[in-house]
């Protein structure tokens, strides 16, 4: 796909069209679609036409703008904006402003985006649907009687149906990868460490990450540049230099042994067909065996409760979001939670207890832990022949409204090929290369850990090359 | 996974049980924790365990005082949900 932010830059700055122009056609899009997509909680249509106003202004004096300046972007509604209501889907932050923003918004702000609006998200990030939103779902804009993913389906879809160029998502254990696939769009999550999470309401600390969605490749790559770098109020941020050459061939490793249990055949062909396209592009694909990755998904879901567990105890009541009443503290607490939690929270805040009780910490949180350790070497093992990793983003395509709801387990083998990126902290981004039964299908690529303009370098040749 | 369990990790998680919740819940828990138990089986021998990806703690910022402008203090204090004048109340932490 060609850049979107290019063409409106290029539209701007000849004149072709006003800021206030394209904010306005996204609103329109917005009001026109979303009665019916859902893809956001909140619009924010007065401070975005307000500052399309002032950068107009300043194109009209001939002053010169940035890249992004003028650039309409929806944010994740886990990602704190001052002033704003921002409630992560739950009912225990619905009467929440946020009283600063995030880093990723201040970032944001300087290079001159239009924020549109908040998208929806499975509730806290916990889920694979936006089924788990406690403001309803949102709908799949290629067939809306599917899913678009989770958790932050809002985002994705924002993008698919044109509502708005770029977004941005988190993406703990495939959040932004996962309904960028569903949704037929380009998502990046990026090396753990190269965005700051400050104001990025936490599910599992050690995994989530900020990062874009957009049409191309490209279009991430420009907003992952104006987000990266290191933030003193995120001790987790690096400030990376990067080395970036353009190599005559690459090298992606397809993991056969990993890749083999619950893949749909259609998939499966879909994603071979693209290499076979991406080898007349100077790509060269090697069979590697991860087969340690099948550990991933039940590491994943020892870390991940334990983490949430642990983050959403400060949810209690006492100082924002809503409180129930109680007589005493301990009545606060669980009452504020039970009536402000949904199931899926409730859920893991359970598991996550339970993984850490006492007698049980040893043998699911440390293994887990040394699971975890297991994994991130045979990544290691692997990046030692290949620049990088070549697989499905999902081992299906969206699934049906309410088709898994019953079935937690069901709902988390989603996740299986995503997982692996997290717990590693590596680059990862999902490519759309094609369509089964008119549902998007997205390529996974995997790069190595701080490689990430490398990885986009992948991306951008290989998104070239299938066109 | 007994409902007795499930009420007793709601308990310890602060979390007010349902009699719904602690019907449903047993079973769902267990299949998790069936799926979480093929973890015995990896070929760990004596891998260390990842704790942190967090670069070294040498690089923390300074231990200072960060002035805070009054507004920031304002919107912070009318998150809170129950006040009274400048005090802003809780529930007792003792009991009576």
């Amino acid at each position: 796909m060609p850049s979107q932010i290019r063409g409106l830059h290029n539209a701007f700055t000849s004149k072709e069209k006003s800021v206030a122009e394209h904010v306005g056609e996204s609103l329109t899009r917005i009001r026109e679609r979303d009665g019916e997509l859902r893809a956001f909680l909140d619009v924010h249509i007065a401070s975005a036409e307000r500052e399309a106003g002032r950068i107009d202004a300043k194109i009209a004096a001939g002053e010169s703008i940035g890249m992004l300046e003028g650039i309409g972007i929806a944010l994740k509604d886990n990602i704190l904006v001052k002033g704003t209501p921002t409630s992560a889907a739950s009912q225990i932050l619905k009467s929440y402003t946020a009283s600063y923003d995030a880093f990723v918004v201040e970032r944001l702000r300087e290079a001159g985006t239009v924020i549109i609006g908040k998208t929806n998200l499975d509730e806290f990030a916990m889920g694979g649907s936006t089924e788990n939103s406690s403001f309803g779902p949102s709908k799949n804009p290629h067939d809306t009687s599917y899913v678009p993913g989770g958790s932050s389906g809002g985002s994705a879809v924002a993008v698919a149906a044109g509502m708005t160029p770029l977004a941005l998502g988190s993406d703990t254990g495939g959040s932004i990868r996962q309904p960028a696939s569903f949704c037929g769009v380009v998502g990046f999550k990026p090396s753990y460490g190269r965005v700051s999470r400050s104001g990025l309401i936490a599910m599992a600390s050690s995994l989530d990450q900020i990062g874009p969605f957009a049409t191309s490749v490209e279009d991430a790559e420009i907003l992952f540049r104006a987000i990266e770098g290191k933030d003193p109020l995120d001790m987790t941020s690096q400030e990376i230099h990067e080395e970036i050459r353009d190599k005559k061939e690459y090298v992606l490793g397809v993991p056969e042994d990993f890749m083999k249990d619950g893949l749909d055949p259609k998939i499966e062909k879909i994603i071979r067909d693209s290499f076979k396209k991406a080898e007349g592009a100077h790509f060269k694909f090697v069979p590697v065996s991860l087969k340690d990755l099948s550990y991933a998904l039940a590491c994943y879901y020892i870390i991940m409760p334990a983490e949430v567990s642990s983050n959403l105890a400060r949810f209690d009541g006492i100082r924002y979001g809503d409180r129930a009443e109680a007589k005493t503290l301990f009545e606060v607490y669980g009452k504020t939670k039970a009536a402000g939690f949904g199931r899926e929270v409730k859920r893991r805040i359970a598991i996550g207890t339970y993984v850490l009780s006492h007698g049980y910490y040893d043998a699911y949180y440390l293994q887990a832990q040394r699971v975890r350790t297991l994994i991130s070497k045979a990544f290691s093992d692997v990046f030692r022949t290949v620049d990088a990793i070549a697989m499905p983003t999902t081992p299906s395509v969206a699934f049906k409204l309410g088709e898994k709801l019953s079935d937690p387990l069901a709902m988390y083998l989603e996740d299986i090929y995503t997982v692996p990126a997290n717990l590693a902290g590596l680059p990862a981004l999902s490519l759309p290369v094609g369509t089964s039964d008119n549902l998007p299908v997205g390529l996974q690529l995997v790069g190595k850990r701080f490689a990430d303009y490398e990885l986009l370098a992948i991306a951008k040749r290989f998104e070239a090359a299938i066109a | 996974m007994t409902p007795d369990e499930v009420k007793k990790l709601f308990a310890l998680a602060r979390v007010e049980a349902t009699a719904e919740e602690l019907e449903r819940l047993p079973k769902e828990i267990s299949d998790i924790l069936t799926y979480i138990d093929k973890l015995k089986s990896a070929p760990l021998g004596e891998l260390p365990p990842t704790l942190s990806f967090a670069p070294s703690l040498e690089e923390l910022r300074p231990d200072e005082v960060v002035s805070q402008d009054a507004a920031d203090n304002a919107a912070l204090k009318a998150q809170f949900p129950e006040a009274s004048g400048d005090y802003l109340k809780t529930k007792k932490v003792f009991g009576e």
